[in-house]
Order: C-alpha cells, then sequence, then structure tokens
C-alpha cells in the first residue's frame, strides 16, 4: 500500500552545494583570496615587517628600495610596515562596524517585519529618521559627541548602517513570514520568540550574510573618509584612510605614499564586493528548491 | 481524424511515428535537450518524435518531470539559452525546420505561424499595458497595419473569446481581469494572427473547474471554427478525454505510448499509461484505495538503463534493462514496452469503479467507526468579514462577507468534504475552524470547549488538538530546517520533548507515514512534492490530534502522487480513528475521502449531505454545475454527455447578490431568487438543500436537479 521511502545515498548538504557553487565562481573567488591575504597580513603584522610602524628613520619620501619595500613617508616611517599594521586598524574598525550595526539593526527588524502594524510603524518611522540625516553628517556629529577614537569613530559609522540593515532585514521578513510554514508553525502553537528565533533567521541569513559583506567594503571606506577628515584613530598610529590624509598633502611631490593607501583600499572595497556578489549568486536568486 | 488499416513496420530508430498524419502540419523527430545541472549538461528530453496534422489535437501527459513542457517549448526554439540547449532532432513546421531558422524567420513564425498559451494566466500579462494594447503589439509584430486596425482587430478576437463588452474593455489593464478572463485574453492574443498551430501548456490547470469547463468549450469551438491544431500539455487526463484527438505520453524524458485519444484510453499499451489511468480519484471504488504508482520519476542524470519505467513498473522482468524502441501496435498507436504483446492492460473499459456523477452499482459504504458521529467540530453560524480601506486615511470602505454564516459538524472519526470555487470562502473556513484568524461571529467548539473564549496558552493548547495539512508541500516545511526537526517541534513546544526521546518519536511518526526515519536528516527540498506532503501530515499528527483539517492536500501534486497521499489520509483514519475537514476543489478527491460533502458558494453552504447522494443526485444548481464541470475521463463519455457550462464567474463577495447568491449564473432562476434568501430544505435522501426550486415554483421537493426540464435560455450546451 504505502510504500516506504527509502533513498539511495544523501545528497550534498547546503553547504557543500554553496562551497561549489562558489567555488565555481572565479571573480569571487580571486575577491575572496584577496580578502584572506589582507586578513592573514594584517594578523602577522609583525612577521611580515621589518621595522615598527612607528619608527622614523633618516630617509623621508623616498621610493621603494631594497630597506624599505614600498619607500618611506614625510617624517621617515616604514610604508610597508605602516601598511600591514594599518590593516589591523582598518580591518578591526570595519568588524566592529558591522558587527555593531547587525546587533542593534537584527532585533529591529525581526520585530518590526514579524510584529508589523503598529509596531512597525514606530521603529520604521524612527530609522526613517535617521536615514534622513546625509550619513557623512550623522557620522561626523557622533564621532564629536564621542570624543575622537578608533572605537568611537566605528560606533559612529555603525549608527549611519543601523537604518539600511534594519529596512533589508524587515523586508526580507515581511517576505518569509507570507510563507505557508510560518502559518503551519503557527497553527502548532509556536510562540513568537520560537518562530522568529528558529524559523525566520534562518530563512533571512543568505541576504543578510550577503549584505553584511558588501557592507565590510563599504564600513572600510567609511573608516577611510572619517579618519581622513581626523575624527579616527589618533597619531601615531595608523589606519589606511590615516595614511591617505597624511601623504595627502604631498601628493604632488611625492605620489607613491598616497597612492599605496588609496590602492590598498580601493582593492579590498573590491575584493569585498566581488566576495558579496558571489555569495548572492550562490546562496540567494535560483536557489535550488526543489520545486518541480 | 483518419485511421488507415495499414500499419508500418518500425524501424529501430523510431523515425517513424503515426502513420496515419497523412498531411503533416507540425513534425518532431528525434528530439533531444539537455539542461545544465551542477555543471554537467544533463539530458532531459531524448528521441522525442510526434506529428500533429492540421487541426488535429495532440496532447502531451505525464508527470512533472517528464519533459512535456520541455518538448513543447522547444518547438518554438523556447529553451533558455545558457540553461538549456537543444541537442539532437529536427522540428518541422509548415515544411521549414525551425531549428535552422535564423533568429528574424524564427521570430515571423513565433505568434503568428504558431502562437502559445502558458500556465499562469496571472503572470503572462504585462501589467503595464492595456490587453488591447499588447494584442496591438502582438499584430504589428507580424501584419503591416496601422494602430487602428490593430485596436480594431484586437476588440474582435476579444470578443471572440468571450470577454464582455469587448470594445470598453480592451483599454482595460490586465489587473482588472479575473484569471479566467486573463486567460481568455491571452487566447484571444495568440489567435490574432490566426494561428495554424497553438501550444497550451497546462492552460486550465490554475483555473477552476466551471472556468476550466468554459476555456476548454471556448478551444473546442475555436478550433472547430479556426481549423488550427493544437499540441496540448497537460496532466489532467480528463483534459485529455475532453479535448484531444491523440494521446501521447511521456516519461522521464521519453515518449513511451501515442495513440488515438479513443484507443488509449480503452487499451493503453504500457504500463505507465495504465498506472496513470486508474490512480485518478475519479475511477476510485468509494472505500477502497487508489491504485498508485510507487516510487518517483528518476531525475535526468539517474536514469536508469533500459526501460526507465521498470523500477515502478509491476509488470517488470528480466530482460527489461535492455534498451527497447517505440514499436506499433497497430493503428497509428506506438509503444515503448518490451511485454506490450503478452500483457492485457485494463484501461477505462475494465474500470475498477465508476466515474462521473453516474449511478453505479457499487455503493458500498466505508467502514463505520463505533463512535462515529459524536460530534467533535461544531461550527455555529461562523461569519467573517474583511475590512476593505482605502483613500489616504484608510476608512474602511466596505466590507468583504466571506463566510457568511456557516453551519457545519464533524463527528469523531468523520470526514467532512468543503468544496466550492476559489472564492467561496472554504480556505477562510479552515483557518477560522483554526483559529489561525478570528471570526466576525459565530462560534466554533471542538469537543465541546468553545475556541472563541481561549487566550494565548490556553488557544494553544486547544490547537494542539486539532491540525492542519497545507495544500503546498513545497512551502508548507521551513526549507532551513531538517525534516525531523520540523516534525519533532509540535513535540517540543506541547510535550517539552528533547533528544533521543524527540528523536524517537519522530521515527515513529515518519514511518507511519511511510518515509524512512533514517531519512529524518534531511532538508525539504530532498524530497519530491508528494513525499513533503506525507512528512507534513506526520507533523500535523504529532501531538496525536484527533481532528485534521487540511486544505487542498493533494490539489498541487501529480495523479500518481495524489493517489499516495489520498490513501494515506484514508488509511491514517481508520488507524487512528481521525476526523477530517476536508476542503478542495477537487470533487472526485472529496468524494473518494468524505462521508459527507458541504458545497459552499460566496460564503454560504449551499447544499449538505452524505458523500454519495450529493455526488450522486445534486439537488442543487450549483452541486450540478460543479459536477458537470469535471472533465470524466473517458473519451466516449466526456464527448457525449450533457454538460452544464457556467456563465460568467462568481460575484464579488464586496458586492454580494441579493436573495440567493447563486442566483447571477443560475440556469434556473426565478423572481422570487431575487429577493428572498432561500430558507433549508431536507430532502428525503438525507440532504439538505439551500435553493428555492424546492420550495417554490417547479417544486422539485427533493428530487435531484436533473429531474427538471432544461428551461429556455438555461446554460444547459450539448455538444
Amino acid at each position: 500500500m504505502i510504500g516506504l521511502i527509502d533513498d539511495g545515498p544523501a545528497p550534498p548538504t547546503d553547504a557543500r552545494r554553496f562551497l561549489s557553487r562558489f567555488a565555481q565562481d572565479r571573480v569571487a573567488m580571486a575577491g575572496a583570496l584577496f580578502v584572506l591575504l589582507v586578513i592573514v597580513i594584517a594578523i602577522l603584522a609583525p612577521d611580515v615587517s621589518r621595522y615598527s610602524p612607528t619608527a622614523n628613520f633618516p630617509v623621508i619620501n623616498a621610493g621603494p628600495s631594497g630597506a624599505h619595500w614600498l619607500g618611506t613617508d614625510d617624517v621617515g616611517r616604514d610604508l610597508w610596515s605602516r601598511l600591514v599594521y594599518g590593516a589591523r586598524i582598518s580591518l578591526e574598525a570595519s568588524t566592529i562596524v558591522v558587527t555593531l550595526a547587525l546587533l542593534v539593526s537584527l532585533p529591529i527588524g525581526l520585530v518590526a517585519g514579524y510584529f508589523s502594524g503598529r509596531t512597525d510603524n514606530v521603529l520604521m518611522r524612527l530609522m526613517d529618521a535617521m536615514f534622513a540625516f546625509p550619513p557623512l553628517i550623522l557620522a561626523i556629529t557622533v564621532a564629536a559627541l564621542l570624543g575622537r577614537s578608533l572605537h568611537n569613530e566605528s560606533i559612529a559609522i555603525a549608527v549611519t548602517f543601523v537604518p539600511g540593515f534594519a529596512r533589508v532585514i524587515r523586508g526580507q521578513v515581511l517576505a518569509v513570514r507570507e510563507e505557508t510554514f510560518i502559518e503551519a508553525s503557527r497553527s502548532l502553537g509556536a510562540g513568537p520568540l520560537r518562530m522568529i528565533g528558529r524559523h525566520i533567521l534562518p530563512n533571512v541569513a543568505s541576504p543578510l550574510i550577503i549584505q553584511a559583506a558588501v557592507s565590510f567594503g563599504y564600513a572600510l571606506l567609511a573608516e577611510a573618509g572619517l579618519s581622513f577628515l581626523g575624527l579616527g584613530v589618533q597619531p601615531p598610529s595608523a589606519s589606511w584612510g590615516v595614511m591617505l590624509q597624511e601623504a595627502y598633502q604631498f601628493i604632488l611631490s611625492d605620489p607613491w605614499a598616497t597612492i599605496i593607501p588609496g590602492l590598498a583600499i580601493a582593492l579590498t572595497v573590491l575584493s569585498f564586493n566581488l566576495v558579496g556578489d558571489g555569495l548572492r549568486d550562490a546562496l540567494g536568486r535560483g536557489r535550488e528548491r526543489g520545486r518541480p | 481524424m483518419t485511421t488507415q488499416p495499414e500499419t508500418r513496420a518500425t524501424s529501430a530508430t523510431a523515425a517513424t511515428v503515426d502513420p496515419t498524419a497523412t498531411g503533416r502540419l507540425l513534425t518532431v523527430r528525434g528530439l533531444g535537450v539537455s539542461f545544465l545541472s551542477g555543471g554537467h549538461w544533463q539530458p532531459v528530453v531524448e528521441d522525442v518524435s510526434f506529428d500533429v496534422a492540421p487541426g488535429q489535437t495532440l496532447g502531451l501527459v505525464g508527470e512533472s518531470g517528464c519533459g512535456k513542457t520541455v518538448s513543447s517549448l522547444a518547438v518554438m526554439r523556447l529553451i533558455p539559452a545558457g540553461r538549456g540547449r537543444i541537442t539532437a532532432g529536427s522540428v518541422e513546421f509548415e515544411g521549414q525546420d525551425l531549428l535552422e531558422l535564423d533568429a528574424e524567420s524564427l521570430r515571423r513564425v513565433r505568434g503568428d505561424r504558431i502562437a502559445m498559451i502558458f500556465q499562469e494566466p496571472m503572470t503572462s500579462l504585462n501589467p503595464a499595458f492595456t490587453v488591447g494594447a499588447q494584442i496591438g503589439l502582438a499584430i504589428r509584430a507580424h501584419r503591416d497595419v496601422s494602430k487602428a486596425a490593430a485596436r480594431a482587430r484586437a476588440v474582435e478576437v476579444l470578443d471572440r473569446v468571450g470577454i464582455p463588452d469587448a470594445g470598453r474593455r480592451v483599454d482595460d489593464y490586465p489587473h482588472t481581469f479575473s484569471g479566467g478572463m486573463r486567460q481568455r485574453a491571452m487566447i484571444a492574443m495568440a489567435l490574432a494572427c490566426d494561428p495554424t498551430l497553438l501550444i497550451a501548456d497546462e492552460p486550465t490547470t490554475a483555473l477552476d473547474v466551471t472556468v476550466q469547463a468554459q476555456i476548454l468549450e471556448l478551444l473546442r469551438s475555436l478550433k472547430d471554427e479556426t481549423g488550427m491544431a493544437m499540441l496540448f500539455v497537460t496532466h489532467d487526463l480528463g483534459v485529455v478525454a475532453d479535448i484531444c484527438d491523440r494521446v501521447a505520453v511521456m516519461y522521464a524524458g521519453q515518449l513511451v505510448e501515442q495513440a488515438p485519444t479513443e484507443a488509449l484510453f480503452a487499451r493503453p499499451h504500457h504500463p505507465y499509461t495504465e498506472g496513470l489511468l486508474a490512480s485518478m480519484p475519479q475511477r476510485a471504488v468509494p472505500g477502497r484505495s487508489l491504485t498508485v504508482i510507487p516510487g518517483r520519476v528518476p531525475h535526468p542524470g539517474q536514469m536508469p538503463a533500459g526501460c526507465r519505467f521498470r523500477a515502478r513498473c509491476r509488470y517488470s522482468v528480466d530482460g527489461c534493462e535492455q534498451a527497447i524502441d517505440l514499436a506499433s501496435v497497430g493503428s497509428g498507436a506506438l509503444v515503448r514496452c518490451r511485454r506490450h504483446l503478452e500483457l492485457a492492460l485494463s484501461g477505462i473499459g475494465t474500470a475498477v469503479g465508476s466515474a462521473g456523477p453516474v449511478p453505479s452499482a457499487d455503493d458500498r459504504p466505508r467502514a463505520p467507526r463505533p463512535d462515529r458521529g459524536v460530534p467533535l467540530l461544531v461550527v455555529r453560524d461562523l461569519r467573517k468579514d474583511f475590512p476593505v480601506t482605502g483613500g489616504v486615511l484608510r476608512l474602511v470602505r466596505g466590507r468583504v462577507n466571506a463566510v457568511d454564516g456557516i453551519d457545519l459538524t464533524v463527528g469523531v472519526g468523520e470526514t467532512v468534504g468543503l468544496v466550492g470555487e476559489s472564492g467561496s470562502g472554504k480556505s477562510t473556513v479552515a483557518r477560522l475552524v483554526l483559529r489561525l484568524i478570528a471570526p466576525s461571529g459565530g462560534t466554533v467548539a471542538v469537543n465541546g470547549q468553545d475556541l472563541g473564549s481561549l487566550r494565548g496558552r490556553e488557544l494553544r493548547r486547544a490547537r494542539a488538538g486539532m491540525q492542519m495539512v497545507f495544500q503546498d508541500p513545497y512551502s508548507s516545511l521551513d526549507p532551513h530546517s531538517s525534516i525531523g526537526r520540523s516534525v519533532g517541534e509540535p513535540l517540543e513546544i506541547h510535550r517539552g520533548l528533547r533528544g533521543s526521546e524527540r528523536d524517537q518519536r519522530v521515527g515513529q511518526l515518519l514511518e507511519m507515514v511511510g518515509v524512512g526515519p533514517h531519512l529524518a536528516g534531511r532538508l525539504p527540498h530532498e524530497f519530491s512534492g508528494g513525499q513533503r506532503q506525507r512528512i507534513a501530515v506526520a507533523r500535523a499528527l504529532a501531538l496525536e490530534p484527533k481532528l485534521l483539517v487540511c486544505d487542498e492536500p493533494v490539489s498541487a501534486l501529480d495523479v500518481s502522487t495524489q493517489s499516495q497521499v489520498i490513501n494515506l489520509l484514508a488509511d491514517l483514519q481508520e488507524r487512528l480513528g481521525l476526523a477530517y475537514l476536508l476542503i478542495a476543489h477537487d470533487l472526485s478527491v472529496v468524494r473518494h475521502l468524505s462521508h459527507r460533502i458541504a458545497v459552499m458558494y460566496l460564503g454560504r453552504i449551499v447544499e449538505s449531505g452524505p458523500a454519495e447522494k450529493v455526488y450522486r443526485s445534486p439537488t442543487h444548481p450549483y452541486t450540478e454545475a460543479l459536477l458537470s464541470a469535471i472533465p470524466i475521463a473517458d473519451p466516449a463519455r466526456q464527448r457525449a454527455r450533457q454538460r452544464i457550462v457556467l456563465r460568467g464567474e462568481m460575484p464579488s463577495p464586496l458586492d454580494p447578490p441579493t436573495g440567493c447568491r447563486f442566483r447571477t449564473r443560475c440556469a434556473y432562476a426565478m423572481d422570487i431568487c431575487k429577493e428572498v434568501d432561500p430558507p433549508a430544505f431536507a430532502t428525503a435522501s438525507g440532504t439538505t438543500t439551500w435553493c428555492h426550486l424546492h420550495t417554490s415554483g417547479p417544486a422539485l421537493a427533493g428530487a435531484p436537479v436533473s429531474s427538471l426540464a432544461p428551461t429556455q435560455g438555461s446554460g444547459r450546451v450539448r455538444s
């Protein structure tokens, strides 16, 4: 009568399918490798550089040489060392930004999307109000209020990221909420906490991961921007943005010192975007749901 | 259609198909299509050959995943580039090979000589343009005519497909059209350039039976009038019996049988065809389980060698694993089965039961349970209004009467079927019963406990005693939760079961619905639709409910898997004493499973009573029309029967007709129907009907509607 379903070997898991799809995307893989390279260099900073990033040498504004791979800046500091240590600070800043933004926006987006109605209205109008400020001005204001430091700068940038994140999350929740399995769970007697944590969160995770990956790049860029304005990490330690700002005044006589941090920022941001696009293709659209 | 006595010997290449087709319009030979899957090109259609003669209708049938749609798309070269490609064969149409044409010549054929209509009428029209503009565009793409002339032609074809007031509607946007109207508009667009071939891909699947009957009627008359040929892709054998001259059955990317419709239904030669015919619920004997085709269609890339059906075939023997070609079996029929000469397969002639609303000798009721009839679910005067808001201030502008005073009782161990067209409010009733939405009035009591008085935790506990099985098994399981986790969820919520205790119970539940317990860790997308529906049933059973509310539990499934799920539901009822509130539009499914039936129209019940009584001798004109609209899977009877094609579509519940709500479409409407709500009338056979015919006018007084002589101007059609 009812034949027992007993299928053959297990098909690949979601994770494996995702990895194989991502690995096939060469451009995204190139981006991922570059990001990985930057991370490794940042972690191994003392091992991959010969000098302290704050040590002054008698040669100033020098081009690349055997002693100083990327040359030196206007006060005789080794550019390679500063770049490597700067990667630490820049990455730390963007990690804090994205984590903080997610921590704040996730509950807002989930709650607004799931409960909708009045709750949604109040939360989203709040987000709209934040949207209304130009992000840079908002970040400068927050950074100025909190005082100059790397962490305060990161908080300031995170604040500008929150409304965007919250909107994306809410939108996804609204879409998932209409699925039948949500109604099915409700008819089983599941409470709101279980619904959000167990059914909604995993189903909005994919777009969230993509958003986070892309935002890493933008966070790095924003950090560079604020540092350029002098609101970030304080001298003598330097993020890439600070390096850019210091070298900027000599851009005509000694463009080298500007080009290097600029290139580092551009390539890293590009790589994060490529990774984000790759994730979108591997996780997002066309994700096989088994529908015939 | 001509049938010539002479049959040509079939060569090993299977190149000769349908020797009877003298004048060929479309000749497909050795068609092969591959799709890119996981980085590899997998053949999904192999060596498919068929002919369509001018004015002929060829049906392409099979379960989903068999390559029917892909084959029909390949004819028009509409296989999405990059994902799929045509690897072999030729498609000869009016003397030219479409596969050889350059882009411009192909464009000239598409939409002009060959037109296409699709399954989903809601999305196949562009919402940004008026219907007339889209039809005009189609005309001007092929004919050098002025805009005014194109518009005039649009009005003409819209009028031809039965759009009322076509001259005005031509300037309306698609969203103002209902589903059935949009499909008519699509057909109008297809007809605009007088094609010689119409490819229809499941054109009625998304529509209600009554609207389906209208569309089929329309296609039939258009065909007679214009002499166009049709390639009709469908999974519904009733529709095939209704409209097709020849049938080609596809399985796992191959043609397995091809024959004239009547011959195929009377005596199939391939076991797969036999299985498809036998598993139709309308051919089942009430109280007996349905025939099933075990297993599922193999995926591309995992095709077994030799006969692809052999793993699911009850006749398979040693030797079936060797390659097998199509062979001629006379009178233009072809079959791909090694044993076709020795097997005597049963068609509809040797029926397992009776189809259609015609009395049959077998009237065995289902075994009643001792405690059956003790009321479990009692619904009284249930109402639900949805406010309609509009304008800047979101003021309530009106109310949609989705459910308007429903009384319903479901006894212990009993199945009550709730039927009606979409928009009748039956799904709203399901949600009201489970209190997934709050009613505007009336009471729902389960086991004597009024759900209306319960809140929060208590309500959640009460819900544990009744569970819901949803229509779409593809979206009713969380795609990110393993099936074991989904099935175990109610156990965690209500019983607090964790770890191995839970897993053990999940294993039992999965086994109960016929899914191997070791598969508990897999994700839903690894299962087919029918399997997912079983898993959904297992989840619904986790808390040992007494009542299952099944909202269209099988309508999203293929015929063969449909019967598996129906059997499972019947089997579980017998073993566990479950009561079902079964909501469906398919009356044959409802009849097979239900003890009692209630027919809903526009928020009200119009007739209710014992299933067989309602099915055999409907006492309400709407029930009669609904039954008449279901195509019977028997070409001879389907074509000979007297059909009642309902006029128009269900009125908006926002502004329901006064008096009897059905009167606007009723063939027997009288003056009194306009003013007075029909009272309930209990017939001698145990049914209750809400119709003035029984109390005033011709006074049927409980007799079936069919005993009335058709009045002039009624919707009855004999075709």
